[in-house]
């Protein structure tokens, strides 16, 4: 099991993510709060779900322009960074598998240059060949599933790695303990 | 024919800053590729190899599977039997849902049914996501390159083709293209993306990017359409993921991309269901999986292949290439643009076998190009002249008069005329005739061994045995020292070009006349012992492709072994005296197996004693008697080629140039200090 997380985070560190390993959600609360002033963020979202819920409540109290997925696109186009909760950690390929109830909800990793996901250790599995029966059982209940590894990026322009090209240039991970 | 090859061979030859742009990000792909497979087993490359075989198998079944569960899923799926299909059905889709505004997440099957065209002659504005598809739309290009459609420009011509003063910055141009597109995904009205693979039982298409573009493209547009080939079904999420897993290393060098997305009619858009449509393209596909060129189907686009293809790097995809570009693209092109489209380029194909040797599928390309080489001969033109054609029996007459052979060769009117009617190129060096062929060397030189522990037949191809006997015997006396008595049967050329130029009938000719000769020594415990890599490459990997007696051909190829090998799978040991030299060596393509990062050679040199540099850029570029062709149909790409191959052998400050494949040598020999080339034959029987 610690065998699988210390990949994870090798894997992910390698592919550019930013892992930090904390002991409770609640910690990760703070941790997020910490990067959105660090980065001088206002308008944040946050993929709704039974973990991230007090999240919600507690970015709203301080301030926060904390803008609902179903929101519609255009106040979703502003939100400067989205915090996505994960179904899913890959120690292969220390990827995270995000799932969203819709394709709205995606968007939350997808639009903002930065973007925090919330990790639970005691769901990082070690291949990736295994997360099929994960994969298919969100798509059998509707949801939108993402693979994410790293920062949104390219090659494109003389093979030079530019992050931050139509997605997060900045990918933190932030494990928890159940 | 349409197209005036030579002439786009010459232009791109002539744009000296694109050659070194492509064969300086290729070369570092290639590296990149090779370091991130490096962790691979031999049983993953197999168990690809089998998956992709069965999806190949099973594409039938699994396109009525995947059509049940897209409409049971919501969604809706058309399978266009036609280019032509599949852009009415779009279009119909764009125009029921009032579309203006489209936009593309990378697509190559979109390029093969020339999509984004039809889509604006309806009044469709068409923007392209992806940074490398963006910067050859704005320049009106084609894709160059499967992966990096826009790796034959720099920083600098990319800029300008954005914005004015932008700065020629890979940084610059990126910040600007996220901030120019933001408007065309909030707007559109429809997104269209291809697939990497898609899960027939799940409805779901999965899609690899770097970038996040297809996430984008996929889920603000009210209308999805996911347009992608037949062969990009696997049956379940289990094949899905598994070739997912071989793909990207074999792609960018990754371990997997910052994105995978999955994408299932199943899921919501705004507040409404969205509208998905899965539109399959057949065009050419279901038939062609009856037929020689059926192992297409298999390719995962990775693009590894045009990392190595030595035409490729120096002409780039615009050249080598119709719609589909590099390697693979000349079957995908004859699957899917037709027969001539693809024999139009298919002489750029050197039959190297790199490609092949690169391919994480094992598919076998150089064969597939060979099959259309032969299709095409005859009814769109003829991919080598006729006196070239029977090349062999033109040595062998030559060889029975040296003298007079030599005289014309030497002759500048011999040159002339060889030019005119074989199309030899006037400015290569030709070897001369040797005075004694191999048979009657060996012979008169005898061999001094007295209790034999082994016997080998030798196997030499046509330079050796009419041109350079002496280095053929350099080998015969090293094999000796190691208690090998050496026989040189009766034998034919190895038919190299002929099978290059894809005349495989006569090929097959060749082969079973070889495989005859060679038979019986197999039967009588001799090992058959080839001393061209190209000859060993012919018993194994294209005789048994090529001829009726499939049992024969195995039994020959199963008892073959290239020269360095052989030496060391018998443990010979001569260290040498000294400190040993400082070798820089020459891989020769027909020498390389799948998998494997050090040549036998090398391993040889350095239990001799010596210190040896692997100079890996690929192939040398003469190809046997390609790089003998008058001008832009040889000679002068071959030239382009052999240099960069000078250029790192130089870098090493070596004693020597050391390779194994005569044709190699000539090429280094006449591009390099001929002082300090050398023949491995040469080098391990003179004591240094």
């Amino acid at each position: 099991m610690t065998d699988a997380v210390s990949r994870f985070v090798s894997n992910a560190t390698a592919a550019g993510s930013e892992v930090v390993e904390l002991k409770t959600l609640g910690e990760c609360f703070k941790r997020v709060v910490e990067v959105l002033q660090v980065e001088g963020v206002k308008h944040v979202s946050v993929q709704p779900s039974s973990a991230t819920a007090p999240l919600y409540e507690m970015l709203r109290g301080m301030g926060y322009n904390v803008v609902s997925p179903a929101a519609g696109i255009k106040p979703l186009s502003v939100v400067e960074a989205g915090i996505s909760p994960a179904e899913l950690g890959i120690a292969e390929t220390g990827t995270v598998v995000v799932a969203t109830d819709s394709e709205a909800a995606r968007l939350v990793s997808a639009l903002p240059l930065i973007n925090i996901i919330l990790l639970d250790k005691s769901n990082i599995i070690e291949s990736l060949v295994d997360a099929h029966r994960w994969v298919r059982g969100f798509i059998s209940k509707g949801y939108a599933v993402s693979f994410i590894t790293g920062p949104s990026k390219t090659g494109d322009i003389e093979l030079k790695m530019v992050k931050g090209v139509h997605g997060p240039h900045r990918v933190l991970v932030f494990i928890h303990e159940s | 024919m349409n197209r005036n090859l030579m002439k786009e061979v010459k232009e791109a030859l002539n744009n000296k800053r694109q050659v070194a742009n492509l064969v300086n990000a290729l070369t570092r792909m290639r590296d990149r590729r090779r370091e991130a497979v490096a962790r691979f087993a031999f049983k993953d490359f197999a168990e690809l190899k089998e998956i992709r075989r069965r999806n190949r198998l099973d594409v039938r079944r699994n396109i009525e599977k995947l059509r049940e569960a897209v409409e049971n899923s919501g969604g809706f799926f058309f399978l266009a039997d036609s280019p032509e299909d599949a852009c009415r059905y779009i279009a119909d889709v764009v125009a029921r849902s009032s579309a203006k505004l489209v936009v593309k997440s990378k697509s190559m099957t979109s390029e093969e049914i020339g999509l984004n065209s039809y889509l604006e002659s309806i009044g469709v504005e068409v923007v392209e996501t992806d940074l490398g598809e963006r910067i050859i739309q704005l320049a009106g290009e084609r894709p160059s390159h499967i992966l990096a459609p826009a790796v034959h420009r720099d920083a600098a011509s990319i800029a300008g083709l954005m914005a004015e003063n932008l700065e020629p910055s890979p940084k610059a141009i990126t910040r600007y293209v996220r901030e120019d597109l933001r408007r065309f995904f909030l707007n559109a009205d429809v997104g269209i993306s291809g697939a990497n693979v898609i899960s027939a039982e799940d409805a779901t298409v999965a899609i690899v990017t770097n970038e996040g573009n297809e996430r984008l493209v996929s889920s603000i547009p009210r209308v999805y359409i996911c347009v992608a080939g037949v062969e990009k079904l696997v049956p379940s999420m289990r094949d899905a993921l598994a070739l997912l897993r071989m793909l990207v290393p074999s792609a960018t060098g990754q371990v997997i991309s910052s994105y995978v997305t999955f994408i299932s009619p199943r899921s919501e858009g705004f507040g409404r269901t969205r509208e998905f449509h899965l539109v399959l393209v057949d065009n050419g596909r279901l038939k062609a999986l009856d037929g020689l060129l059926a192992e297409t189907l298999e390719c995962i686009r990775c693009s590894a292949c045009f990392n190595v293809c030595p035409t490729y790097r120096v002409l780039g995809g615009h050249v080598f290439g119709h719609i589909y570009t590099g390697p693979i693209g000349l079957p995908w092109t004859a699957v899917t643009h037709g027969l001539e489209k693809a024999y139009e380029f298919s002489s750029l194909c050197i039959s190297c076998g790199l490609c092949k040797v690169e391919c994480p599928v094992d598919i076998d390309i150089p064969f597939m190009i060979s099959v259309i080489k032969e299709r095409g001969n005859g009814m769109y033109g003829e991919a080598a002249p006729l006196l070239l054609r029977n090349y062999d029996k033109l040595i062998e007459i030559g060889a029975k008069m040296p003298r007079l052979s030599n005289l014309i060769l030497n002759s500048k009117l011999g040159r002339y005329v060889i030019e005119k009617l074989a199309g030899i190129d006037s400015r290569r060096k030709i070897p001369p005739l040797a005075s004694e062929n191999l048979y009657s060397l060996s012979r008169r030189m005898g061999q001094r061994i007295r209790n034999p522990i082994r016997k080998a037949a030798l196997f030499t191809d046509y330079l050796l045995m009419y041109m350079f006997p002496e280095i053929a015997m350099a080998a015969v006396k090293v094999l000796n020292r190691m208690g090998v008595y050496c026989v040189v049967p009766k034998q034919g050329s190895s038919g190299m070009p002929l099978i290059q130029y894809g005349y495989l009938k006569k090929a097959s000719k060749t082969a079973r006349y070889n495989i005859s000769r060679l038979l019986p020594f197999v039967r009588e415990g001799y090992d058959i012992v080839c001393l061209e890599p190209t000859a060993w490459y012919c018993l194994k990997e294209v005789y048994p492709r090529i001829v009726e007696e499939k049992e024969e051909a195995e039994a020959v190829a199963e008892s073959s072994f290239t020269f360095s090998e052989y030496l060391l799978l018998h443990g010979f040991n001569e260290p040498s005296s000294g400190d040993g030299l400082k070798l820089a060596y020459h891989w020769p393509c027909h020498a390389r197996e799948r998998n494997v990062v050090k040549p036998k050679s090398v391993e040889l040199l350095e239990r001799l004693g010596h210190e040896v540099m692997l100079a890996d850029v690929g192939c040398c570029g003469m190809a046997g008697t390609w790089g003998m062709r008058n001008g832009y149909k040889g000679y002068e790409t071959s030239v382009t080629i052999g240099k960069t191959l000078i250029e790192s052998l130089e870098k090493t400050k070596a004693q020597f140039f050391i390779t194994d494949s005569t044709v190699c040598y000539l090429q280094i020999r006449e591009l390099a200090d001929p002082r300090k080339t050398l023949h491995l034959y040469q080098l391990l029987d003179k004591p240094f």
